[in-house]
């Protein structure tokens, strides 16, 4: 069941669901508009880390042994965004981004329920030919660290990339019954390759 | 009884919808395609500009001078609720057209 804002207000305020910095304001006010909360989703922004992939003769190959954040981080350019120095995403190009926020959704063994989301792209930017992922949105129990974002530009013309800019909405959903736990691979990440 | 907010329409992306653009309060911009039925026109837009207009928002708060307002869907700068002055705001599309 996904949760509304209100229960997405509950989730954060015990802790079940983890934000940080915490989206505000909750609610718009005449001096603080600009809320980041919809009816059962919350913004979340985009980090200061790009991951440019580099052209070349190789190929990435999942058989071989060895983390697969190192096989990406080998072969990208590492791009630190600003407001002054944004970052152009030219047509038919692919980056790697990272949300502004942590998000955290902690396992409770003592409750019988947990929670899960996801990652999704928003309206306002899909208008551009822009998709902040593609195929990966799920974020699972018990996941810690930023969210990495996969853009490609399919539109005709450039997209600028700001940190800070809303870049994609997540979706809080209840998991019936408590899982057991699988570590991921890019638990607790913080950079686009998943380090 | 409606709410409008003046702004300026000029052609969506789609059939179904306007381009709309305005100024908040505290003075920057906001733009977003709005759907056909949020929006009044005063004269029909050119095909490569703007024209004046009305659309249709929610009111969720308001003082003396300004008003937080819904709008029908997110703006492409922030969200969808923004502070715009009074002035900008009428009660009907008749009143407006006084």
């Amino acid at each position: 069941m996904i949760l509304s804002n209100v229960e997405l207000f509950a989730a954060l305020d015990k802790g079940r669901l983890v934000i940080e910095p915490e989206p505000s304001p909750r609610i718009p006010t005449i001096n603080e508009p600009d809320c980041p909360f919809d009816t059962h989703s919350v913004d979340l922004r985009l980090g200061h880390q790009i991951s440019v992939p580099k052209p070349g003769q190789f190929a990435y190959d999942l058989t071989q042994p060895g983390r697969i954040a190192d096989t990406i981080a080998l072969h990208c350019e590492k791009i630190t965004i600003t407001q002054n120095q944004p970052y152009m995403l030219k047509p038919q190009c692919f980056v790697l981004g990272t949300t502004l926020e942590r998000i955290s959704l902690p396992i409770d063994r003592a409750r019988k329920t947990c929670l899960a989301a996801r990652i999704e792209g928003k309206s306002s930017r899909a208008r551009f030919g822009v998709l902040v992922h593609f195929t990966a949105p799920t974020v699972h129990p018990g996941y810690d660290g930023n969210l990495t974002l996969e853009m490609i530009n399919l539109g005709p013309a450039d997209f600028i990339l700001v940190p800070g800019m809303r870049i994609a909405q997540l979706i809080v959903e209840e998991v019936k019954g408590i899982p057991n736990q699988k570590p991921s691979e890019f638990q607790g990440q913080s950079t686009p390759p998943g380090h | 009884m409606n709410t409008y907010l003046s702004c300026d329409v000029g052609n969506g992306q789609l059939g179904c919808e306007w381009a709309v653009r305005g100024r908040v309060y505290a003075g920057g911009e906001f733009s977003l395609f709005a759907p056909s039925e949020f929006v009044e026109t005063e004269e029909l837009p050119p095909v490569d500009g703007w024209g004046s207009g009305w659309l249709r928002v929610e009111v969720l708060d308001a003082d003396d001078t300004r008003v937080l307002v819904k709008l029908p869907r997110p703006a492409f700068e922030n969200g969808q609720t923004i502070t715009v002055g009074r002035q900008q705001i009428r009660d009907s599309i008749e009143s407006a057209a006084v």
